[in-house]
């Protein structure tokens, strides 16, 4: 059981001349209550793996599953949800309820189930429905409009959620407000996400893939990434700001032990080392 | 000298009144940055169209080296003197090459070929973005538009510079080459103004200005700020995580200056 | 051929047409395709790519001949089929035309094929400037095409993006009637709008910030004649008379 990508890769325009390799050989198993994050920079194929996972695109070489039927667009249906980059750019009905609900009325759902469902998502996104839910779309501030669309894919009760730069352009509210929903969503999920900034999710994550020019360049637990953040070199990735303080700080010789995202433990390595404590 | 003297102004949507900014003063000088920080809602945004003019105060004024936004007859040479990059670079390109794009602004002004063809080259210099002259827009990266659009107001030659939010949308390559350019800028002497809700963009700054519910909640050195974690919680803003570090270091007896933000200059401060 | 000013281009398609359309006989198309012919071995563009223009307008010209070239129950025919005969004379008629067809269309395509959008806008908007006088806002309108122009990958882009975030949401496009399919596209075709709207709004901000009044602008790129260009539209201009006064 799980949503497992095996050996998976993808080509864009396979046999034009304008074909690009994206993804090579990548293999990823998410199953309930997990969180796996894919780190890459722009151009690193994380947004091409999103696509493949959620089925919208074949899998060109490998296989890929999900709850052991083979993935594809039919089978990924209600059962893989996605949310893009950016995913506000998606309301578009009269009402923040209509737009969510459409997930599920497309799923097949009667209009009066689907607004159910709608009342559950919006609440579990921290969007009252009663405020919200007879507001225009285009109403909503940008977190807010973000929450709504999450809500959207959250309505559909997906057993696997994708999430792609989920906290991108939100400020410190917002970024705390998906990150919470993450956690909720763990309980009867498993969750996927997709990021170029490791500060987010690292500690949370229980398993991290870094993706660099299409392939795996390291696959491995979140603890990995902080005992050794030089791990996130491959991807053309900065790790973060506390973990780069302990690394420079071990790389001139001073032994900072074992690495810590949180500030207040970092500190203290860094006093020990420095013989202050 | 860009004067906001005791500015308020409210949006009336359908009748009801949101008070976006109330009695704020600021100012920036030519060769200061001034960071204006603040969560969704602060009023920041409303800040950036005020300050050229397109949006006017309900009371208070806004100057721009003595000229008043308010005075329409003067408007042109006021926005001459300000250029504004706000938040998605999309939004904001007009043309179908990056060289056309630039040109736009000097272009408005009647400037003649030769000197079209100077500003251009000068504000590509500026940004980075040389070689790309006759690159379509569309094919550019996040972070090379965002520089195009700084390119276009730098052509105009303003004293001043608001940046609104500038590096929001942007992946972390993109946004260290925006910061780069403005503090580039910065040091070739035009005043500047750089709105965000990240205090990690605005360590540098000459003075932070913290909006919250549209009055100035703090105006400082940014230092002063990182003391205070209640105050940047209530306005919605975070500390930057290497400053609680810091805290906790002093905290914990180690000798080493409050207000770094930057982990290399942590460790350099420490044992150097 | 790809360096001739847009006008002179624009301005030959136009003498092109003229020829094409006053040629009342086999003679005067003849010319024209010479004309055309010569055209395409100086421009250098592959035939195949020349030709491919034809292909939105197949079905026109099959239409042109069939139209022109059967008559319903004549008396008498080259070939009967069923109740319709072959006409030879509106047969020829029907040739005729989509011949002309064929000579305009592949005529454009070499403009297109050799001028990008920006320069014939460009070239466009100059050839109407004399239409400022009487109050055509000539400006304002090259400045719209421009930016339409400017726009077009942006906002394919985005609609390919919201596609794929519907599909997600499992909308599906290519299934039912015409109606439902038409319904289908609502949940992509109101975001897309909404957002072209909004951009307009911060695009008319963000020129005006940059001074934009419509008046008065200078451009950087501003073709001028060379000789080689009036000598061109010399040419053209007495090709196109001669064969007007001279073909009958």
């Amino acid at each position: 059981m799980g949503l497992i990508l095996e050996g998976v890769g993808y080509t864009y325009s396979a046999g034009t001349n304008f074909s690009e390799r994206a993804l090579e050989g990548v293999t990823l198993t998410c199953g309930r209550g997990d969180l796996v994050l894919v780190l890459g920079a722009t151009g690193s194929g994380k947004s091409t793996l999103m696509r493949v996972a959620a089925g919208l695109l074949p899998t060109g070489d490998g296989s890929a599953s999900v709850d052991g039927e083979v993935l594809t667009r039919a089978s990924a249906r209600g059962v893989v949800g996605l949310v893009f980059q950016d995913a506000e750019s998606q309301l578009f009905a009269e009402t923040v309820a209509d737009d969510v609900a459409f997930g599920p009325r497309n799923l097949g759902a009667a209009t009066s189930d689907a607004l159910v469902a709608a009342r559950e998502a919006l609440t579990l996104v921290g969007l009252d429905p009663d405020t919200y839910g007879g507001r225009s779309p285009f109403s909503l501030s940008g977190g807010e409009a973000r929450r709504a669309a999450i809500a959207g894919v959250l309505a559909m009760r997906p057993r696997y959620l994708l999430l792609d730069e989920p906290t991108a352009g939100l400020d410190s509210h917002g970024r705390r407000a998906v990150r919470e929903i993450v956690e909720a969503m763990r309980e009867s999920a498993g969750v996927v996400i997709v990021s170029h900034t490791a500060e987010e999710f690292l500690d949370r994550a229980n398993q991290v893939l870094v993706l660099a020019g299409g392939s795996v360049a390291f696959q491995g637990s979140g603890a990995d990434i902080v005992s050794d953040p030089s791990l996130l070199d491959v991807g053309g990735l900065q790790p973060p700001d506390v973990l780069l303080a302990q690394q420079l700080a071990r790389t001139r010789g001073y032994d900072v032990g074992e690495f810590s995202l949180d500030p207040h433990q970092a500190a203290e390595n860094l006093a020990r080392a420095g013989g202050w404590l | 000298m860009l004067r906001f003297n005791d500015v308020s102004f409210s949006y009336r949507p359908s009748g009801r009144e949101v008070r976006a900014v109330r009695g704020v003063s600021l100012c920036v000088a030519p060769g200061e940055l001034v960071g204006v920080l603040g969560s969704n809602g602060s009023g920041k945004s409303t800040l950036v169209r005020l300050a050229n003019g397109m949006l006017l105060p309900e009371v208070g004024s806004v100057e721009v080296d003595g000229l008043c936004t308010s005075d329409e007859a003067r408007i042109h040479s006021l926005r001459q003197s300000i250029g504004v990059v706000f938040q998605h670079p999309d939004d904001q390109i007009v043309a179908t090459t990056v060289e056309d794009d630039v040109a736009f602004g000097p272009e408005n002004l009647g400037l003649d070929r030769a000197h079209l063809r100077a500003r251009v080259d000068e504000s590509l210099a500026a940004v980075g973005l040389v070689g790309l002259e006759r690159r379509e827009p569309h094919l550019l990266s996040g972070g090379q538009k965002q520089r195009l659009v700084i390119a276009g107001a730098v052509a105009m030659k303003p004293a001043y510079l608001v940046l609104d939010e500038p590096t929001s949308m942007l992946d972390p390559q993109g946004r260290a080459d925006v910061l780069a350019v403005i503090a580039q800028l910065r040091a070739s002497g035009r005043g500047i103004l750089h709105v965000t809700h990240d205090l990690a963009e605005v360590v540098e700054a000459d003075r932070v200005v913290v909006l919250r519910g549209g009055e100035v909640a703090f105006s400082g050195a940014p230092q002063e700020l990182f003391v205070r974690p209640d105050l940047l919680e209530s306005c919605g803003l975070e500390v930057p995580p290497v400053v609680v570090l810091v805290a906790r270091l002093r905290a914990l007896g180690v000798p080493v200056a409050s207000g770094i933000s930057d982990p290399a200059a942590l460790i350099e401060a420490l044992w150097d | 051929m790809h360096r001739t000013d847009p006008r002179v281009k624009l301005a030959m398609v136009a003498l092109y047409a003229v020829l094409l359309f006053s040629a009342r006989g086999w003679a005067g198309l003849a010319i024209a395709a010479s004309v055309g012919a010569a055209t395409l071995w100086v421009s250098r563009v592959p035939v195949r790519l020349a030709l491919r223009g034809l292909r939105p307008v197949a079905f026109l010209l099959t239409l042109t001949l069939v139209a022109n070239g059967l008559r319903w129950r004549p008396e008498s025919a080259l070939l009967h089929l069923g109740p319709l005969g072959v006409d030879g004379a509106g047969l020829s008629t029907g040739a005729f035309f989509a011949s002309r067809m064929i000579l305009l269309v592949v005529g454009t395509s070499l403009l297109t094929l050799t001028t990008s959008p920006v320069a014939l806008t460009d070239a466009l908007s100059r050839l109407m400037r004399p239409l400022r006088a009487v109050r055509v806002p000539v400006d304002d309108v090259a400045m719209m095409f421009s930016i339409a122009l400017r726009f077009i990958p942006t906002t394919a882009e985005e609609a390919e993006k919201i596609i794929v975030a519907q599909t997600a949401r499992g909308a599906v496009f290519d299934e039912g009637g015409l109606v439902r399919r038409a319904r289908a596209w609502v949940p992509v075709l109101i975001p897309l709008f909404v957002n072209l709207f909004r951009r307009a709004d911060a695009l008319a901000i963000a020129m005006e910030s940059r001074c934009y009044t419509g008046v008065g602008r200078t451009r950087l790129h501003e073709p001028s004649m060379r000789v080689a260009d009036w000598a061109t539209l010399a040419a053209g201009v007495s090709l196109t008379i001669g064969a007007l006064v001279l073909l009958p």
